[in-house]
């Protein structure tokens, strides 16, 4: 055993690492450095070099479980990023964005805000490919999701009102019965229907080693929508449907979870719906504790009151500032109860907390979800069934 | 209490303790390490795997400053307390020494009923 060991640790953790190069080559100096010194005391504490290499290397963990500490720092850099991006550079966005929203009809449904549906799908970098570079990096790139909800002035529609166009089409148009169409026939018809027309991702389906002209689409159920019909033939073959600029896009699965698309929910209902008690009350704790208390007075002999002496005010107080200062805000609250509800309800493995790819944050009462299309339209499903159901409750 | 502090008790103060011995001077982590240990009287042992992710945090929350610097005649990392880190010492403090005594309060008071009723049902085993 040699020092290369503390080499092979850094280069280890280093390649765990989802930091910029810099960034990784800093923290690997650092804990190089650290390391050095630590050989060199518990040397001189005794141990034999071989021993104090094992010890120092001990003592900083196991290498994926620091890279993965590291890692969590710097999401937490670009949430924050996020956040004061959002309240400051980009408040003139917001605004424009607030008074596209008030357009829309807000009643007690879940409203989504078609206009503010944007697509965000980087060609030249699909998310985590190597896994080396955090598509989160606040400085690899930055964020193009508040740039791309910012509705296009101009004439021509903007990519975000095409997009979604066209999800409210594939939705709202029934499919046509097919008898025997390949792939190619069924973009064909697809392009009549579809106001931005379709196509097929050639290349890509070519790589997967599916044909275009092959695949034999039979669908004669009536009263379907698009989406469905699309959704359950493009299934069979594994593959599924993008929309890019507002383009219908037949390609593989694997390349539409790397690609995924950017959608902002406006979710008011839901958010409002979260109960959130309005006071963190120390009062059931130190109820609780009295009791306690009372249990033992009684069965013990001579026991003085548990409660006789003490500051039962002060200690409530102390209780409820810990929590105010320390707790979660009701933002945070909140959020976290949408987020959850939407992360078992919809594909559960796909979401970025559970090893996939899929990410969701918020922003206000606006849901900022990176999924596939596919699963967007279920979560789209999700938010107007839980919206339907308050609509059934008010009157 | 044991030899060392329970890391459950740990977890929730280790941004004070690395701030409170960060403020009296700045310090590299392996020195910060150190005298987090000594101050402690070897009572609390940071591990460095702890350490260095919660060092970077701090700093991120823009509670202590960084530089590389080769003065001592190695070139290392320093980190300092930041005004803003200071701040939030003293508050932080302020309100632990609340807490603390609130906690203490309540365990004295609690402790005078505990032996009552835990001496007859439940004797606690001899190994």
């Amino acid at each position: 055993m040699s020092e290369r060991e503390f080499e092979h640790y850094l280069t280890l953790l280093g390649s765990m690492l989802r930091l910029r190069p810099e960034q990784r080559a800093e923290i690997a100096e650092e804990l190089q450095q650290h390391l050095d010194e630590r050989l060199v005391d518990l040397q001189a504490e005794g141990l034999s070099r071989d021993d104090a290499i094992q010890q120092a290397l001990a003592e900083f963990g196991d290498a994926a479980g620091l890279a993965a500490q590291f890692s969590s720092v710097s999401r937490r850099r670009y949430r924050r990023w996020m956040m004061r991006a959002a309240t400051a550079s980009v408040t003139s966005a917001f605004m424009v964005l607030v008074m596209f929203v008030s357009f829309w009809p807000t009643g007690g449904r879940i409203q989504l805000a078609p206009p503010m549906t944007a697509q965000d799908t980087p060609p030249t970098e699909p998310e985590k490919t190597a896994g080396l570079q955090d598509p989160n990096d606040p400085f690899a790139n930055s964020p193009p999701m508040l740039h791309s909800a910012i509705p296009a002035s101009g004439n021509s529609p903007s990519r975000e009102t095409r997009n979604a166009r066209t999800r409210q089409s594939l939705e709202e148009r029934l499919a046509p019965s097919m008898v025997g169409g390949s792939i190619s026939s069924l973009a064909d018809q697809l392009s009549q229907v579809v106001e931005y027309g379709c196509l097929i991702d050639r290349r890509r389906l070519e790589e997967a080693g599916i044909d275009p002209e092959s695949g034999e689409f039979n669908w004669s159920i009536e009263n379907s929508s698009l989406a469905t019909m699309l959704e359950i033939s493009l299934e069979e073959l594994q593959l599924t449907y993008q929309i890019r600029d507002g383009i219908l896009v037949i390609t593989t699965q694997e390349v539409a979870e790397q690609e995924l698309s950017l959608v902002i929910y406006q979710a008011d209902f839901v958010f409002d719906s979260v109960v959130v008690s309005p006071e963190y009350s120390a009062e059931p704790i130190i109820r609780q504790l009295a009791e306690l208390g009372q249990v033992g007075m009684g069965s013990g002999p001579g026991a003085g009151g548990p409660t006789a002496g003490m500051d039962l005010g002060l200690l409530q107080q102390s209780i409820e500032t810990f929590v105010k200062n320390h707790g979660p805000s009701e933002e945070q609250i909140r959020f976290s109860e949408v987020a959850n509800l939407i992360m078992t309800q919809v594909e559960p493995d796909s979401w970025e907390k559970n090893g996939g790819t899929a990410t969701i944050s918020c922003v206000g009462k606006k849901l900022v979800v990176r999924q596939t299309e596919r699963t967007h339209r279920k979560i789209r499903k999700l938010l107007d069934d839980l919206g339907a159901s308050n609509g059934a409750i008010t009157p | 209490m044991a030899d060392q502090i329970e890391s459950e008790l740990l977890r929730g103060s280790l941004d004070l303790m690395v701030l409170s011995v960060l403020a009296q001077s700045p310090k590299y982590g392996y020195l910060l390490q150190k005298a987090l240990s000594d101050n402690s009287q070897q009572q609390i042992k940071l591990s460095a795997g702890t350490m260095y992710p919660l060092l970077h945090r701090l700093e991120e929350a823009g509670l202590v400053s960084s530089r590389w610097d080769e003065t001592t005649g190695r070139r290392r990392k320093w980190y300092e307390l930041t005004a803003k880190g200071r701040k939030k010492l003293v508050k932080q403090a302020e309100l632990w020494q609340q807490y603390a005594s609130c906690i203490t309060r309540l365990l004295n008071e609690i402790q005078l009923v505990v032996p009552a009723s835990a001496s007859a049902p439940a004797p606690a085993p001899q190994s």
